[in-house]
């Protein structure tokens, strides 16, 4: 008696499948330049242009571009718009932190990485 | 009472899809071309693409009708009013929903297709949770794209933290739902 078993088949020529992840390269693009200009203007200090257009890089990630139309302007304005809220946020922030650790003494600085480094070996001996 | 079956939704769709649906088969009727067309031009087809496909995987061919309860030309906003009005949106999938994406800016859906498998999801404390999905959908492309133009199967993922839901039509469990068949589809 034969038996027939179903197996499965490999389709030739199946579409390839659509990935939402892809859509980020897409995008940059079109706001990079804006992006690079406006950084530029925030700091003249390279490693923080870098930090402002990662933070930028971010925003545009979780925001999914798949839900944006770029082919149309007002869609592409509300976003450069979001984007750059969003360094400005992130520069004024650092800026704000810098400022504040300027104003704290030098000795109390000290005293707190002291007590920073203190800390943390304690927890690696409580982890040990 | 006809039975609304998600299954039969994803197997036409995904079939569908694997024919490589174009707009030209799934095209809008005039009426509601002019109804939903704006400043952004003529709705996507997305939303069309799946009235074919649940149409379809409905019909009944002794009765010559479909047990799809949407109206068939419900573009994507209407399909979220639908779904708010009938109290079926919801913030997690299901396999066989229905997805509604959610844009900041028109502050209304954008884009709609059919969730096929829930891969994963996503938690983080204080957030509501995202989810990873596989879907197909019509008027997309290669980069999940708005208007794309094909009909394809996509990974995404898709969060109510982003205003996205999802529409569970399943429960639309009542006579009014009913629909008589669409010369159209």
């Amino acid at each position: 008696m034969l038996t027939y078993v179903a197996l499965p088949v490999r389709g030739e020529g199946i579409p390839v499948t659509g990935k939402e992840a892809l859509a980020f390269g897409k995008a940059w693009p079109i706001f990079e330049r804006s992006m690079k200009r406006f950084a530029r203007i925030c700091t003249k200090d390279l490693d923080k242009q870098d930090d402002l257009l990662q933070e930028v890089m971010l925003t545009l990630w979780n925001q999914d571009p798949t839900r944006w139309d770029f082919t149309i302007d007002a869609h592409i304005l509300y976003m450069n718009k979001m984007l750059i809220h969003r360094m400005h946020d992130a520069w004024d922030k650092d800026k704000n932190f810098r400022e504040k650790a300027e104003d704290i003494p030098g000795e109390v600085r000290m005293d707190a990485r002291r007590a920073e480094a203190e800390a943390g070996r304690a927890l690696r001996t409580t982890l040990a | 009472m006809p039975l609304l079956s998600p299954q039969s939704l994803i197997i036409t769709s995904r079939a569908l899809a694997g024919v490589g649906l174009t707009p030209e088969e799934v095209r809008w009727d005039a009426k509601t071309l002019e109804r939903a067309t704006d400043a952004e031009g003529p709705p996507s087809w997305d939303a069309r693409f799946i009235h074919v496909a649940g149409f379809w995987s409905h019909y009944n061919h002794k009765s010559r009708t479909s047990a799809w309860p949407f109206p068939t030309d419900l573009t994507t906003p209407e399909l979220g009013m639908f779904g708010m009005h009938h109290n079926v949106l919801y913030q997690e999938p299901m396999a066989g929903d229905i997805f509604l994406q959610w844009n900041v800016r028109v502050k209304t859906f954008v884009h709609s297709g059919v969730v096929v498998d829930v891969e994963g999801a996503i938690r983080v404390f204080g957030r509501k949770p995202a989810f990873d999905l596989y879907t197909v959908e019509g008027d997309t492309n290669e980069f999940a794209q708005l208007r794309g133009g094909k009909c394809m199967r996509v990974q995404r993922r898709l969060s109510a933290e982003l205003g996205d839901r999802f529409l569970r039509w399943e429960e639309l469990r009542h006579e009014g739902a009913r629909r008589l068949g669409d010369p159209r589809c």
